[in-house]
């Protein structure tokens, strides 16, 4: 197709262009902007430009915050994507199973998570956590002992855990919902050839099902990796970002936004979180242009 | 429905054995496998099944619960006195139905506004050929990359210029832009699916560009346009951060900000919260249930064309 | 071509959006104070009333719009008043009133979210000092400006259940407290002398301010390794095993419903709920510490303050003057067992014989003034966190303190 007309390049991209530009490229800037101020709580209104001070204090060391947060952050992303995928893929590969039955009706049962608002099963989490009264501890208590107990949400390590594992349980529906949907369009002579070869299951699935699988998984794992990264109901409303070990150390569940959150609107640090937004969105950038380069997208545009 | 069997089904050509003790063990386990596998399946789905509808179940339970508190002592699975109390007052003392009005309001008019802009937007990046094209595509990945959350203020200053300020239409824009270019992206990659062939064809037949887009584009596109339409809604139907912050008025409200409105620093409403939860619960499982098809191949963002 | 000319023309506008917006921040601080009263226009009023606490404040307002018919007055719960005020403020979407406590005026005040109401429809420091009783008053001011007038005045105090524990059994000491507490767990299993939330900031008040301790002062100096406020800490860690360890307000609240809990240290908010689930529950003063003086909870005034974007303030003012008025000071206290700040409303002899009004008033009396300083903002959080890191056992006293210190010494070094 030849060089597209000006006009009718603005009357499609136009509408795209204005709403991002007006809701998703201004906040960006503004953020620039309020990172190079003294905006807080003492200077709201009265507010001046002091240069590069929230970046210094971004990096004034190995142990500030913010190398904390981010890494705790990766470190989240990394455990719940492949956790999400395989709970998803095996979830998916056994509703398609031939031997199961009322196919329906095990479908609705599992996506139910996904269906239930975050923000009110968020709390029913928490309360099965709670480590004296909790559903968990209580049924853990009939086999261990009254006086057993884990500490759900009270040690980091699993507190980390918790907050993983309440994530599977409303992240799992969403892989398994594109797994299946992947999985019943991989058509049937593919396996009928491989058996004639003489493949095992196990081969067949990786030499078969996986590759096949690929295109519908990648955009959902990029997907819900960024989404993962900015977890913010889960985290905040089960642990508020805590076990907190020390007043100034974050917490263990404190992760991107919930250290944003706090400090913006708890602590009234807004130039500061400017900052931290700042280097936030040029490091995840680098991170998703990588990973498309990766997978070989952008290469291909623009010819 | 065909796909998995490739697991059970052997060959049916084994390959010979010398010995026949081999053979008669080979076909033992084949039979063991035949029907260890389903029960392996079966009992997966049903663990699956408990770990997916227990904290579900957790609110059901509580909203025929009467009081409002979140923690129960006991282990008891139904409330000895089960009772409507909570959905009568959800739905008679608070304004339960104009939040859900205006959610549905909000909901349907991000997935309709954001589908157009989504939809030509992506049109013009798969089809039409000009000059910064790919720094276009990067800017809108790069967008993507930044935290909703952060941006509360300045979309917050931008919505009072506009004068939309604490409207639901104000909030609507505001979901329209964020989901915006997610939508984009994965548009884009469905379209970049569908040859060219196919509109250059209409194109010759004397189609305009948009006639093109209208009548072979869009009919092609339907699983993507289904499965984007799907989770904008949901992002604007969940969402709470926001709309709390954008709205300021009881008749204006959500229902998720109306529903943290019930609640103080002390205390959750929470048989009210349970109530309401089964309520907006439902047209998400409604939704689901007519999309589902579309699931297979509408997600395409970031795929490799070819 | 098509590009560059795109790319141009979208970077102007958003620079010509971006000037609008920076100059609209700047000038949207001149709220106009209209200082003559006219009785006609609608006053919207954000705040956290709710169920019947509220129906009995909705009572007063309907009794004002019915007597000035051109008065329309909206209440409106917002769940987060914090973000809500200083976001909404900002774009001129402000309410005319804000109902909150009184620790938050300083902040409110420097974040340009209220104004001050001096000289409004007649109010100055003699009406404020001739009205209402001194803590209120002094709750009400900052840097010397009038910016709300008090609504009821409340404070934590021992709640306990009497079908539990006799008023004679009661604890009256800080120790006695604490054996009451082993030796109850230690009879009922499963249930607990006292509970609170121990990891809460304004839940610790009463023994870091009765042991000498403080969080901060006005001036920004931060109290949080003085020995008091060690001993207030040591003091609360030794009811560690006697309360459950996932203690959290919830929790506490449950188990005192429940008659899990023989005592639970909370404030005039919960009663009516402790009545609702037939609980037959009195009132007792927080225990005296080994220096002699009682444990100080916060007093937090109820204060409605007026609202930065509010055209009409004299009215606003006009309408926080009914709602504070003796008459009505006294419906809502005898409904809601609240203390009246209003003098003459809390000399009344039917508050005055309300057993409830009556208790938390006493508590009232040992209680320490909530610092409605800017610079607690940042104190609550370290010393939230402290008090986890105690309570759970990662930090000894001495360190947990240290740390929240310095994390609050920093915070606070920021704002300046």
């Amino acid at each position: 197709m030849a060089q597209t007309g000006r006009r009718l390049l603005l009357t499609y991209l136009g509408p795209m262009a204005i709403g991002v530009g007006l809701i998703s490229l201004f906040p960006i800037l503004y953020n620039v902007y309020i990172s190079f101020t003294n905006q807080n709580l003492y200077h709201f209104r009265n507010y001046s430009i002091v240069g590069f001070v929230n970046y210094g204090k971004l990096f004034s060391g190995l142990n500030a915050d913010f190398f904390i947060v981010l890494g705790r952050t990766f470190l989240f992303v990394a455990i719940c994507i492949p956790l999400f995928l395989i709970v998803g893929m095996l979830a998916a590969m056994a509703l398609n199973h031939p031997s199961v039955k009322f196919k329906a009706f095990w479908r609705v049962a599992l996506i139910i998570p996904w269906a239930v608002p975050s923000y009110v099963t968020a709390l029913v989490w928490k309360f099965f956590y709670n480590g004296d009264f909790g559903t968990f501890n209580q049924v853990y208590r009939l086999f261990a002992g009254p006086q057993a107990g884990l500490p759900w949400l009270t040690d980091p390590t699993w507190a980390f855990g918790s907050i993983v594992l309440t994530n599977i349980w409303m992240s799992y529906p969403f892989f398994m919902v594109v797994i299946l949907g992947a999985l019943q369009s991989i058509p049937s002579e593919l396996y009928e050839a491989a058996a004639v070869d003489g493949a095992s299951g196990w081969s067949k699935f990786w030499r078969i099902t996986l590759p096949l699988l690929r295109p519908a998984i990648l955009p959902a794992t990029i997907l819900s990796a960024i989404l993962t990264f900015n977890v913010l109901n889960t985290a905040y409303l089960i642990t508020q970002g805590g076990p907190f070990i020390s007043a100034n150390k974050p917490g263990a569940t404190e992760f991107v936004l919930v250290y944003a959150f706090r400090n913006a609107f708890q602590l009234f640090n807004y130039s500061y979180i400017a900052a931290f937004a700042v280097v936030i969105f040029f490091l995840l950038f680098a991170v998703t242009l990588g990973s498309l380069r990766f997978t070989g997208l952008v290469r291909e545009e623009g010819r | 429905m065909t796909v998995g069997q490739g697991e059970l089904s052997t060959p049916l050509v084994a390959k010979t054995d010398e010995r026949e003790g081999a053979n008669v063990l080979a076909s033992g386990w084949r039979f063991v496998r035949r029907a260890a596998v389903p029960v392996l399946v079966h009992a997966f789905l049903i663990v699956m099944v408990v770990f997916a509808l227990f904290p579900a179940y957790f609110v059901l339970q509580a909203a025929f619960r009467p009081g409002q508190s979140l923690y129960s002592l006991d282990l008891s699975l139904w409330p000895s006195h089960a009772t409507w109390e909570n959905f009568t007052y959800i739905f008679t003392q608070i304004p339960f139905p104009t939040w859900l009005r205006n959610s549905i309001g909000v909901g349907v008019g991000t997935m309709l506004a954001g589908l157009v802009g989504s939809a030509t937007g992506a049109y013009a990046l798969s089809r039409f050929r000009f000059a910064g094209k790919r720094l276009t595509l990067i800017t809108l990945l790069a967008i993507q990359a930044f935290p909703t959350a952060l941006a509360l203020v300045p979309i917050y200053l931008i919505l009072k210029t506009i004068g939309l300020i604490g409207t639901p239409f104000g909030l609507m824009l505001a979901y329209v832009a964020s989901a915006l270019v997610f939508s984009a992206w994965n548009l884009k990659g469905y379209f970049d699916t569908i040859p060219r062939e196919l509109d250059e064809a209409a194109l010759i037949d004397g189609c305009t560009v948009t006639q093109a887009f209208i009548r072979v584009i869009l009919p092609l596109s339907l699983p993507a346009l289904a499965v984007t339409a799907l989770l904008m809604f949901l992002t604007a139907w969940n969402e709470w951060v926001m709309a709390q912050t954008l709205l300021f008025n009881e008749d204006t409200f959500t229902v998720p900000v109306g529903l943290w409105g019930l609640q103080n620093n002390y205390r959750v409403p929470w048989g009210y919260f349970a109530a309401a939860s089964c309520i907006v619960s439902i047209p998400v499982v409604v939704l689901f249930l007519g999309l589902q098809q579309y699931f297979r191949s509408g997600l395409t963002v970031g795929s490799v064309k070819g | 071509m098509a590009w560059t000319r795109w790319v141009k023309s979208m970077g102007v506008a958003l620079l010509a959006l971006l000037a609008v917006v920076v100059a609209a921040c700047g000038s949207s601080n001149s709220g106009n104070n209209t200082t003559t009263l006219t009785r006609s226009g609608t006053i919207t009023i954000w705040h956290q009333w709710e169920g019947s606490y509220l129906d009995a404040k909705k009572a007063i307002f309907d009794a004002y719009t019915k007597q000035y018919p051109n008065v329309t007055i909206n209440l409106i719960h917002k769940a987060d008043i914090n973000t809500a005020v200083t976001t909404a403020v900002q774009a001129n979407q402000g309410p005319d009133i804000v109902a909150w406590v009184d620790d938050q005026m300083g902040k409110l005040v420097k974040l340009g979210a209220i104004k001050s109401i001096d000289g409004l429809d007649g109010v100055d420091m003699n009406y404020m000092n001739s009205t209402f009783s001194k803590a209120a008053v002094d709750a009400d001011t900052f840097e010397g400006h009038i910016y709300g007038m008090p609504e009821t005045v409340e404070a934590i105090t021992m709640v306990y259940n009497k079908d539990l524990v006799s008023a004679d059994q009661l604890p009256k000491t800080s120790d006695q407290l604490l054996s009451f507490a082993k030796s109850y767990g230690a009879a009922h299993s499963g249930e607990y002398g006292v509970v609170w939330n121990p990891k809460d900031a304004y839940f610790q008040a009463p023994w870091v301010y009765g042991f000498g301790g403080y969080y901060v002062k006005a001036d920004g100096t931060v109290g949080l390794t003085t020995d008091g406020t060690k001993a207030g800490f040591n003091y609360m860690a030794s009811f560690r095993g006697s309360i459950p360890a996932s203690v959290d307000y919830g929790v506490a609240d449950t188990l005192f419903k429940n008659k899990k809990a023989a005592i639970i240290i909370n404030g005039p908010w919960s009663v009516a709920d402790y009545g609702k689930a037939g609980i037959n529950y009195g009132l007792a003063v927080l225990p005296t510490l080994p220096n002699g003086k009682p444990a100080q909870p916060f007093v937090g005034v109820k204060t409605l303050m007026v609202g930065a974007n509010a055209q009409n303030a004299a009215l606003a003012v006009d309408v926080i003057k009914w709602f504070d008025n003796k008459d009505n000071e006294v419906t809502q206290a005898l409904a809601n067992k609240e203390i009246p700040a209003n003098k003459l409303a809390l000399a009344d002899p039917q508050v005055q014989a309300d057993p409830i009004i009556k208790g938390f008033g006493a508590q009232v009396v040992n209680g320490t003034p909530l610092p409605n300083t800017p610079f607690m903002s940042a104190l609550w959080d370290p010393t939230a966190k402290a008090l986890e890191a105690v309570w759970t056992g990662k930090q000894s006293v001495n360190d947990a303190l240290a740390a929240a210190q310095t994390a609050a010494q920093n915070s606070i070094a920021q704002l300046k």
